[in-house]
Parts: structure tokens; C-alpha cells; sequence
């Protein structure tokens, strides 16, 4: 294979001479270690040469068109889930809907750093947090923004008996204001909290109206303070916002528009069939959408009137086995990291992801910004070693093929939420444990009976996380998914430290530490984490995804036909 | 004049040849050559899934070499996109449908005769009930059922064939309490019965021996609707799981494929088609030649 | 009359035991509606034992029914665990959208079959019935998936004429309605020929013609009146297949209607919701089989002296 690969320009040479299949050069460019979105634009460059050879680039990144905003117009956001309600407070997944409805205290900007939002300025400390909130603001339906609004919404999401990420708050024992500053009280240094105030769980909202609505919250307007405001909520069909008017206007640096938004309205439609994304895509009914599956980006790519983009998700996939499981030896650091050894994943990553995906071999994605490369000496592909690992566990290979300890075989099944995607991949990683004598069994169930399953007690099951704040999201699995074990401490320990970090330097050195920590313990077994892609038509100007944030914001969009 | 075969349980119609050898009669011999084709496909395709050394021909991966086109060096028919060979893949697939497509098939027949024979010959009351128990079939749709048994038992197999049988036999029910109101005005039946044969000997000797021309003919279009709907159940992610292959379960994934490669969702396409095709072609020619008045409609 | 009323009390009953069993089989499939509605990662367990509670999911079942059947005997169809809908606005919402891609299909079916089936009948033996015969014959064994996957590739992926999916405009129905008509077109085709050729030789007919009855009055008045009795009831029969067909067609071109979203509600186990969606569909069978074997006993008297069961 590696003689086969040759460089980049040979490939690029035999795909214009049509003796090698987009997909194949896709797949040679991955295991040359080319990211996909780069080979992309040269194939497009390639097939367009034939004939007028002067399209456009269809290249990722900034925005190539110019001109003055134009105001009005519908912007059509194909989605890859359906809709839950928007509501801050309670929700299964938050959507894309949630960046045009809701703003924030503070947010995230591209590079990852906190900004002003609806506070102008903020602080941190030994005890605790203040943000000082812009004067002259109000929700959606006329109440003014007061601070003890802001102070009432902090504690429904910090209470336990209301809200589903109390978790995330627990440092925080009061939150009060001073005038227009809001204080959140902690005994110790809390600088993890810049993680959790930007998530759309942490969203302001009038609580007077969540009160008042009750259950129905999130199927009426919403009163936030975001660009546009509620209009219709229809699961399985569709999300219509309309531009609020009397929006204040925003001071986020990184928007370009300062004022109301252009839009009109943005409808969002749920496109839950993967394969049905890019051709709607292609046939003008969506302006945008997210998601489109692997195999379909080079056909998307090679349209001129489309543009591409991909960044890594918010996400990492695990295959997590029982540490309480004793029989299986689940417990034995030696069983875990011979399972990890047996996993190509550069193989899952070029074949089944055509290169829009990382192999991760530590508990985050690889283009965090405070990503641990010294994760990737452990858990690598090597199946000798996980053979070596598993005959000195004392797991020897039986005539079946399947290797036995005391009479028991390694056998066992793992639960998956049904998903095409995963389902191919822990296929391919079934078939690579079974060449080492592990024999894994799939079972995919839909998310009502596959939660359920989640517990300490299940023996195996396979999982995404996908959140703005990796060390949060994977500990809270270590926690809630592993028994509390005493070979864990480690783990837990550098989680602690984490949550304890007094500033930003300190927050990252245990973010690094807690990577290195997890990676060598392997409570989770990572496997990779794919890209998202965003595809949006040329007519579509300021619709801009970027890597720090789950979803793109829709103040700055407008459309060039409007 | 029917008296001596009723008692001594010959089979008794207006048919003067034996079954067997209207089966085999020269016009069928086309048929029944096609049916054994089918079946021995059909066979190899559940052997190599149950044969722990032959499993690799359909479940080898190859990552190097995922969705090639037919006619590639070892891959006659291409590859999936887990570079499995399609070929054995669609075989392996072809064993899972029909064994399905059977399973289905007996289960309603042996649902449908019981409960039809009970309503058209045990009295108002029996009859009653059994109307109600069909009818309330008749209206349940097959995924809800699916869903339930999936939740039960686990996406399998087992949860395709129960939800499909389940669901499928209230129509068979229906032609054979058709059949029985119209059998038990007959002579031979009325005869056993002043003889004091107990009813349940008559249902199976008589009655049910009656039927079976009738219930081959629905077996065959069984067969086929079963393996659509197996099809159907697995597409919606409630039949058959991976690795275990189906007809369904080529086609779903083929699907996801489809504007980059034609092979995974045609090739499995087309032979479930034809294996269609066939079947109801069989299913009409034996309706010709078993049930001439036309009693089985199809579906 | 009496009997159109019995029949219908049966019908009633038969509806009644539907939403029983319906209700019994999804309370006791395993799963919960819980994690379609909270993060069930971080969610602590009083704040989903608050849902259930406030829910009525805690209730114990036979009180739960009967929540469920009295709000839907008084008009309230309660709301949805999931979206927090009334239902009844969920059922508004995609019901127009089945009922037009059905009837759209049922339109084709019959406005398509009954020309062509009586053409064939006619032109019996040449060229035109053959083709028609062979089309129909062939377009029944394509399961209306693998005829949806490969109108996809073809017309959508490939040649760009018709979109993939969607529900924004006219030729976003083509394709599903098309699909979703093909088998019972067929079947209609091969129903209405072989009826026809079989009153064309009944001897009423030849009776007409012996009376000097001219023939196209023959043939386009009491022929195809006649004739057309087979296809009515097949039509009656076919509209269980249609309904269940419907929901897997809507899944295939995301079509948003009532089977998209009774798949979904299943599939989150959103009971309020699925409990609905079942009891409308049942209803329009169990109400279709009676409407039918009323409008046969007006046609037919012996029907009656059989019993309600067609």
C-alpha cells in the first residue's frame, strides 16, 4: 500500500487521467496524510480544466464574496436531527436554532477564547466569577434585562430539582448582583466555569415567561434576547424564526454586523436521512445544510455554485468495556489497551470516513485548542502487542479462535445507538478485535431503549459525546459509566484539578494533564472523531461554522438574491 | 356416496390427480427447476452464515479495497463498503430473506388455519371471537409491533419473522373461514359429523386436508411479500442487524452509497426482483393449476 | 339499515380493542421516552422523576388508559411527551400531507387502471394488451422501496429532474405519489381486464346484443358497469396496503406525514402521540372494511346472512 500511494501529484496525475475514481484518490490522499478538505479543490481544479477551467474556488475557509449586505430574504438550513423544543433549561440536544433565538453572558469565539456578549465585561478569581451586564437590554416580548433576571436563570440551571447540568455548576454555591454586575460565588478557583457559561444550557432567557409557559416552553416564542425570534416549531418539518426588530444590536467582536440582523427569516429542516442531504442540497431546497454523509462531499465539492467546509466536530466515539467486569477482565489495564491496540483506526478513518475524520487515541478531538499530541504514544494500532498484552493477562487463544481464560470465552456484545455511520465502524472494529481472538457482538438500538442502557452495569456499549466542553463531558462518563474504582483515582483526581484550575494557563496544563492521565488508563477506549461538514450555495454570505462552536451564528447572514 | 373416503381419510375434491403429481407433471417441470435453484442458493446462503469456518467469505473486510465495481480480480460481483465481497454478501442475504420469507409463511398458514377453522366450524360464539381477534389484527400496523418486539427481544431475526407473521396471518384467517363455511355444508363433512367423529378430527382430516391447495398457493405469495417486508422493517432500522446480511440489509446500506457507486443497491435490487417475480409467477401458475376457481387473490 | 348499523357497532368495538392493545404493547416495550426529552448524561434523577410525575407517567396503567381514551372521547388528544404539542396540532400538521400523497396515489391507481385495464380487455390479444399485461405484471414485483431507491438514482441523483425528497412544491409529490401507486395501479390493471373480458361473454351481455342493443352501449354502459364491481372492492382492500405502504414511502422521501411521524414517535416512544397516530389509522381501516361490506350489502343481500366479516 505504501508503494501504491506514491505523492500527491502522481495521484492527482491518475485521476485526470481517469484511471482512478474520486474515492480512490480521496483514499490515497487520507493515508498520505492529506486532509481531505485540501485535495478536494484540486480534483474540482482537475475536471473543471477540461472545459472552461476558470470556476471559482471551491476551497474551505473565508468568505470570497463582497459587497453591501443585502436585508431580507429566507434562509433554508438543512439539519441532521429533528428539533427538540429550545428551551435552555431542559432539553435533549440543543439545535442550531438556539444560536438565532438565545444569546449568552459571554461567548466563544472562533480561536476558543471567552468574548462579551450580553456582559461588556468580566472577571475571575479565587472567589469566583462576575460578569458585568450591558445596560439598555430587553427580551423579545418588551420586560427589561435585569440582572436579577440573569441571577434567577443562573440558579434554575444550578439546581438539581429543575435543571439537567447541575454537574457542571456544582463549585458554585450562590450567584447575587451588585448593580448590573452579576457574581457567581465559589470557595476555591473555578476557571473551568468560562466552559460551561458559553453553552447554549447556559443561554439567557426571561425567566418570568419559562415560568409562565411551563411544558409548552420552546413551542411559543421563546422571549430571549438573540437576533430572531420564535415563529413556528414543527418536529419533523420544520423551525421558522423571524427577525426581531427591535434587537439591540451586538457588541460580540467577532461579528462584522453591529446592528440588527439582514434576514428576514431562517428556516431550519430537519434532514435526517443522510442520504437524502446532498441531493437537496443540489437541487436548490436548502440554501445550507449540515452534515452531508462522507461519501457525498466530493460530489457537493466538485458543484461550483456550492461551498464546502469542514472542521473537526465537538465529539469523540468510545467503545467503553466494563471495569466493574471482573470475568471478562475488564478491569486489567492489560485486557483495555490490547482491545485498543487491535483497532486500525487510520484504516475507519480513510475507508469509512474518506479522510473527514481523526483517529483519537486520548479522551478529546485533536483540534481542541488545548490538545495533548503526547496522547498518540499510547493505544496505537499494533496487533502483536495486543496479542502479547492478552496472553500475559492470561487469555489464551481457544480452537474456535477466541481466546479463554478459566473456561470463559472473550465474547461479549455492545450496545449502539442506531446510526449508519457508527454501526459501519464498529463492524470494521469487530472484525479487527476478532483478529486478535476477541469476539464483539453489535446490537444498535434506537435512543429510547439505548439510554437506558447506559449504566454501570451494562457490560459494553459504544458512545459519541458531542459538547463544547471535552474534559466536562468525558469525566461526567468516567464518573457516571465506570464503577468508582480505585484504579481510577488518577483520573478523577486530574479532573479535580481541572475544576479547580485558578486561571487560564492552569486550566490548560490540566487539561494536558488529564489527556495524558486518561490515555494511559483508558477508562473509555477513543476511536475517532469526524468532521462536520458544512455546505452552504455561493448566494449564502456570513453563514461562517467555525471549530470552537457546535453551530454558526446568523447575525452576520445574509443572502445575495434577497 | 362420499362416505368411505371421509372415513377412511382419503383426500377427497374434485381433483382426480394426486398433489405430487400435478407438481411434477411436464408443464412444471420449468418451475420446479426454478424453485430448486432458489432453494439450494438459498441453502448455501444460510450454511455459510451457520458454518463458523465458511463465514468469511461473506464477512471478510477489506479496508484497501471498499465499494470496487464488479468484474474486480477476486471480486466477481464488486465490493461493499466494508470492501465485503458482494457477491457472497447478496447469497448469505439470499439464505436470511428466504429462510425469513419461510418462517413467515408456515407461521401464518399454521395462525391462520387454526383460528380460521375455529370461527368457520365450532359455532356462532367461536366465530365471533375469532372475527374480532382478525379484525383487530387486521388493523395494527407491523412496525408498532416490530418496535414492541424489538424492545422485547432485541432487534433480530426472531423479531422480523414474529412481527411480519404476526401481523399477516388475519388475511389467511379470512380466506380459510371462507373456505370452511363453504366445506362444512358438504356432504363428507356432514357425514362424518352424523357418524359422531369428534369436530377437532374433523377439522384436521377433512378440513384442514381440504385447504391444501388453497394454503400452498398463499405460501408462495407469502413467501414473497415476506421477504418485502423484511425488507421493509430492516430499511426502517427495526429487522435484521449487522453483520447478519439480508436482502434488506444490503439494500439499506447500498443505499447510503448511491450517488457514488451503483452496485450495492442495484445488483441486491434487481435480484430481489427477480426472486419476486419469480415467486409470484410460481404463485399464479400454481393457483392455475391447484385452486381454478379462484378463490386466492393475491395479497 | 340494521345491518349498516350493527356493522358499524362492530367496527366500533373492533377500534375500542385496537387502542387497548395498542396502548398494553407500547407501555410494555422496554425504553423510555425520558432520554428523547432530557439529557439523559447529565439530568439528575429528580429532575426526571419531576417529569415522569408531572406526565402522569407514574400513574398506574389502567389509569393512565383511561386518561388516554376519555380525552380522546371529549375532544382532548393530550399533548406530546416529546415536542410539547398538542397533538391534535401534530395530527393537523402532517395529516394534509398524507392525505394528499394517498389520495394522489389513489387518484393514479384508478384514474390510470381502469382506462388501461379496460383498453387491454378490448384490444384483448394485440400488441398493446401484452404490453400493458407484461408492464403490469412487472411493475408488481418491484417492492415500491426498491422502485423509490431507483427513482431516486435516476431522477434525482443522475439526471437532476425531479428532487430527492422534501415537501415544498408540486413535483416534490410526484415521485413518492408515483411510487406509492405503482402496485395497486398493476393490480387494478389486471382486475379490471379480467372482469371485463368476463362480462363481455356473460349472457346478459350476449342477451343485449341478440336485442339489437347497439354495441358500444353495450360495452361502455352496461359492461363496464358491471366490471367495475371487482375493482371497487379491491380498492376497499387496498387501503390497508396504501396506509401501511404510506409510512415507509414518507421515511424514503421525507415526506412529512402522518407515517414520519408515527415512525418517529415509535422510535422516541412518545406514547401520547403514537397512541393517536395508531388509533387514526385503525380507525380509517376498520372503517373502510365496514363502509365496504355495507355498500356490498346493498349490492348483494346474501352478504347479510353471512355476518359482518367480508
Amino acid at each position: 500500500m505504501q508503494q501504491e500511494s506514491g505523492n500527491i501529484s502522481e495521484v492527482i496525475d491518475q485521476y485526470a487521467a481517469k484511471r482512478l475514481s474520486r474515492r480512490d484518490v480521496l483514499k490515497r490522499a487520507g493515508l498520505l496524510g492529506i486532509a481531505a478538505s485540501a485535495v478536494g479543490p484540486l480534483l474540482a481544479a482537475c475536471s473543471s480544466s477540461n472545459s472552461s477551467g476558470t470556476g471559482s474556488s471551491t476551497a474551505s475557509g473565508s468568505q470570497a464574496a463582497v459587497g453591501t449586505p443585502k436585508t431580507g430574504g429566507t434562509f433554508r438550513e438543512g439539519y441532521d436531527r429533528d428539533f427538540t423544543p429550545p428551551n435552555p433549561v431542559a432539553n435533549s440536544w440543543a439545535d442550531p436554532d438556539f444560536n438565532a433565538l438565545f444569546e449568552a453572558l459571554v461567548m466563544r469565539n472562533p480561536e476558543g477564547q471567552i468574548v462579551p456578549m450580553l456582559a461588556d465585561s468580566f472577571t475571575s478569581g479565587p472567589t469566583g466569577w462576575t460578569f458585568h451586564l450591558r445596560s439598555g437590554l430587553k427580551y423579545q416580548l418588551g420586560a427589561p434585562l435585569t440582572p436579577a433576571s440573569v441571577v434567577e436563570d443562573f440558579n434554575i440551571f444550578r439546581n438539581p430539582k429543575i435543571a439537567q447540568n447541575p454537574p457542571f455548576w456544582t463549585p458554585i454555591y450562590d450567584v447575587t448582583n451588585d448593580g448590573q454586575t452579576i457574581i457567581c460565588k465559589t470557595k476555591g478557583p473555578f476557571q473551568a466555569f468560562q466552559e460551561t457559561v458559553v453553552t447554549e444550557y447556559s443561554y439567557i432567557m426571561n425567566p418570568v415567561t419559562w415560568k409562565a409557559q411551563g411544558a409548552k416552553y420552546g413551542t411559543q416564542p421563546t422571549d430571549g434576547t438573540g437576533p430572531f425570534t420564535l415563529t413556528s416549531y414543527v418536529p419533523g418539518q420544520h423551525v421558522i424564526a423571524s427577525r426581531w426588530d427591535e434587537y439591540p444590536g451586538s457588541i460580540v467582536p467577532f461579528f462584522t454586523n453591529k446592528g440588527k440582523a439582514y434576514l428576514n427569516q431562517v428556516e431550519w429542516i430537519p434532514i435526517t436521512q443522510a442520504s437524502q442531504r446532498a441531493p437537496q442540497m443540489q437541487t436548490n431546497l436548502v440554501d445550507a445544510v449540515k452534515n452531508p454523509p462522507p461519501q457525498d462531499v466530493a460530489t457537493l465539492k466538485a458543484n461550483q455554485n456550492l461551498v464546502v467546509q469542514e472542521f473537526q466536530e465537538l465529539s469523540n466515539f468510545f467503545l467503553s468495556v466494563n471495569m466493574g467486569d471482573e470475568t471478562l477482565g475488564f478491569d486489567d489495564l492489560r485486557v483495555r489497551q490490547a482491545i485498543s491496540h487491535a483497532i486500525d483506526r487510520q484504516a475507519i478513518v480513510s475507508s469509512i470516513f474518506l479522510g473527514h475524520a481523526a483517529a483519537t487515541y486520548g479522551p478529546v478531538m485533536t483540534r481542541w485548542k488545548w490538545y495533548n499530541p503526547a496522547v498518540e504514544q499510547y493505544n496505537q494500532y499494533d496487533t502483536a502487542k495486543a496479542g502479547s498484552l492478552l496472553d500475559e493477562a492470561g487469555w489464551t487463544m481457544g480452537a474456535n479462535g477466541v481466546r479463554e481464560k478459566n473456561g470463559t470465552p472473550m465474547a461479549f456484545t455492545t450496545y449502539n445507538l442506531t446510526d449508519d455511520t457508527q454501526n459501519q465502524v464498529l463492524q470494521a472494529v469487530s472484525q479487527m478485535l476478532a483478529k486478535v481472538g476477541i469476539q464483539m457482538t453489535v446490537q444498535s438500538l434506537a435512543s429510547a431503549a439505548f439510554y437506558p442502557k447506559l449504566t454501570n452495569k451494562t457490560t459494553s456499549y459504544a458512545f459519541k459525546w458531542l459538547w463544547s466542553s471535552p474534559i466536562d463531558v468525558v469525566a461526567l462518563f468516567v464518573q457516571f459509566y465506570q464503577p468508582e474504582l480505585a484504579a481510577l483515582k488518577p483520573v478523577y483526581d486530574a479532573f479535580t484539578t481541572w475544576q479547580t484550575a485558578g486561571n487560564t494557563a492552569q486550566l490548560q496544563s490540566a487539561a494536558m494533564a488529564y489527556q495524558t492521565t486518561f490515555a494511559q488508563l483508558i477508562p473509555l477506549i477513543p476511536i475517532y472523531t469526524q468532521n462536520t461538514i458544512w455546505v452552504h450555495h455561493q448566494n449564502v454570505v456570513g453563514w461562517q461554522p467555525n471549530q470552537a462552536n457546535l453551530y454558526p451564528f446568523y447575525n452576520d447572514v445574509w443572502l445575495q438574491n434577497a | 356416496m362420499a362416505i368411505a373416503p371421509a372415513l377412511t381419510g382419503q383426500p377427497v375434491g374434485h381433483r382426480e390427480r394426486g398433489l405430487l403429481r400435478t407438481l411434477t407433471s411436464r408443464a412444471n417441470i420449468a418451475w420446479v427447476i426454478g424453485s430448486l435453484i432458489l432453494l439450494s442458493a438459498g441453502a448455501v446462503g444460510v450454511i455459510i452464515q451457520v458454518v463458523p469456518s465458511l463465514r468469511h467469505l461473506y464477512l471478510n473486510q477489506d479496508l484497501e479495497a471498499t465499494l470496487k465495481p464488479p468484474l474486480s480480480p477476486h471480486h466477481l460481483l464488486g465490493t461493499d463498503n466494508l470492501g465485503r465481497d458482494l457477491g457472497w454478501q447478496l447469497i448469505a442475504g439470499l439464505g436470511t430473506s428466504l429462510a425469513i420469507g419461510i418462517g413467515v409463511a408456515l407461521l401464518s398458514v399454521v395462525l391462520g388455519l387454526i383460528v380460521g377453522i375455529f370461527g368457520g366450524f365450532f359455532g356462532r360464539a367461536a366465530d365471533a371471537v375469532a372475527n374480532v381477534v382478525v379484525d383487530v389484527t387486521w388493523a395494527f400496523p407491523a412496525i408498532l409491533l416490530a418496535v414492541v418486539l424489538a424492545g422485547w427481544i432485541g432487534p433480530s431475526l426472531t423479531t422480523v419473522i414474529l412481527a411480519l407473521a404476526l401481523t399477516n396471518w388475519a388475511g389467511f384467517a379470512r380466506i380459510v373461514r371462507g373456505e370452511v363455511l363453504s366445506l362444512r355444508e358438504r356432504d363428507f363433512v356432514n357425514a362424518a359429523r352424523v357418524l359422531g367423529v369428534p369436530k377437532v378430527l374433523i377439522s384436521v382430516r377433512h378440513l384442514a386436508s381440504n385447504l391444501v391447495p388453497v394454503t400452498i398457493v398463499l405460501t408462495v405469495y407469502f413467501i414473497a411479500t415476506s421477504i418485502i417486508g423484511e425488507a421493509g422493517l430492516t430499511f426502517l432500522g427495526l429487522g435484521i442487524q449487522p453483520p447478519m446480511p439480508s436482502m434488506g440489509e444490503t439494500l439499506s446500506t447500498g443505499r447510503e452509497y448511491i450517488s457514488e457507486s451503483w452496485w450495492p443497491v442495484i445488483l441486491p435490487g434487481v435480484l430481489l426482483v427477480i426472486i419476486v417475480l419469480f415467486l409470484n409467477g410460481l404463485g399464479d401458475h400454481l393457483r392455475g393449476q391447484l385452486d381454478p376457481r379462484g378463490r386466492v387473490q393475491r395479497r | 339499515m340494521r345491518f349498516a348499523l350493527t356493522r358499524l357497532g362492530y367496527a366500533i368495538i373492533v377500534i375500542f380493542l385496537v387502542s387497548v392493545v395498542t396502548f398494553a404493547a407500547l407501555h410494555a416495550s422496554p425504553g423510555s421516552v425520558i432520554s428523547s426529552v432530557l439529557n439523559v448524561t447529565t439530568t439528575p434523577h429528580s429532575v426526571v422523576v419531576a417529569y415522569e410525575r408531572s406526565h402522569g407517567l407514574l400513574d398506574p396503567l389502567p389509569v393512565q388508559y383511561w386518561h388516554f381514551i376519555s380525552g380522546v372521547l371529549t375532544g382532548n388528544l393530550g399533548t406530546s411527551l416529546v415536542s410539547n404539542l398538542p397533538v391534535a396540532q401534530i395530527v393537523r400538521n402532517s395529516i394534509w400531507y398524507t392525505a394528499l400523497l394517498a389520495g394522489s396515489a389513489f387518484l393514479l391507481t384508478f384514474g390510470l387502471g381502469i382506462p388501461l385495464g379496460v383498453a387491454a380487455a378490448v384490444t384483448e390479444g394485440s400488441w398493446f394488451d401484452r404490453v400493458i399485461r407484461t408492464v403490469a405484471s412487472f411493475v408488481l414485483a418491484i417492492p415500491n422501496f426498491v422502485l423509490a431507491i431507483a427513482a431516486v438514482l435516476i431522477l434525482a441523483v443522475h439526471l437532476h429532474v425531479l428532487p430527492a425528497g422534501g415537501a415544498g412544491s408540486f413535483s416534490d409529490l410526484i415521485m413518492p405519489a408515483v411510487v406509492l401507486a405503482a402496485e395497486p395501479w398493476s393490480l387494478t390493471v389486471r382486475v379490471m381486464r379480467t372482469s371485463f373480458l368476463e362480462h363481455m361473454s356473460a349472457d346478459f351481455t350476449r342477451t343485449l346484443r341478440a336485442r339489437g342493443v347497439p354495441e358500444w352501449r353495450v360495452v361502455w354502459l352496461h359492461v363496464l358497469r358491471n366490471a367495475v364491481g371487482p375493482v371497487i372492492s379491491l380498492g376497499i382492500l387496498q387501503i390497508r396496503n396504501l396506509l401501511a405502504y404510506t409510512l415507509l414511502i414518507e421515511v424514503i422521501f421525507t415526506w412529512p406525514g402522518l407515517g414520519t411521524q408515527l415512525v418517529n414517535s415509535v422510535l422516541q416512544r412518545d406514547y401520547n402521540v403514537t397512541l393517536v397516530l395508531t388509533l387514526l389509522l385503525a380507525t380509517v381501516i376498520v372503517l373502510a372494511a365496514a363502509l365496504g361490506d355495507i355498500l356490498l350489502s346493498l349490492v348483494d343481500p346474501r352478504v347479510r346472512v353471512n355476518g359482518g366479516n367480508p
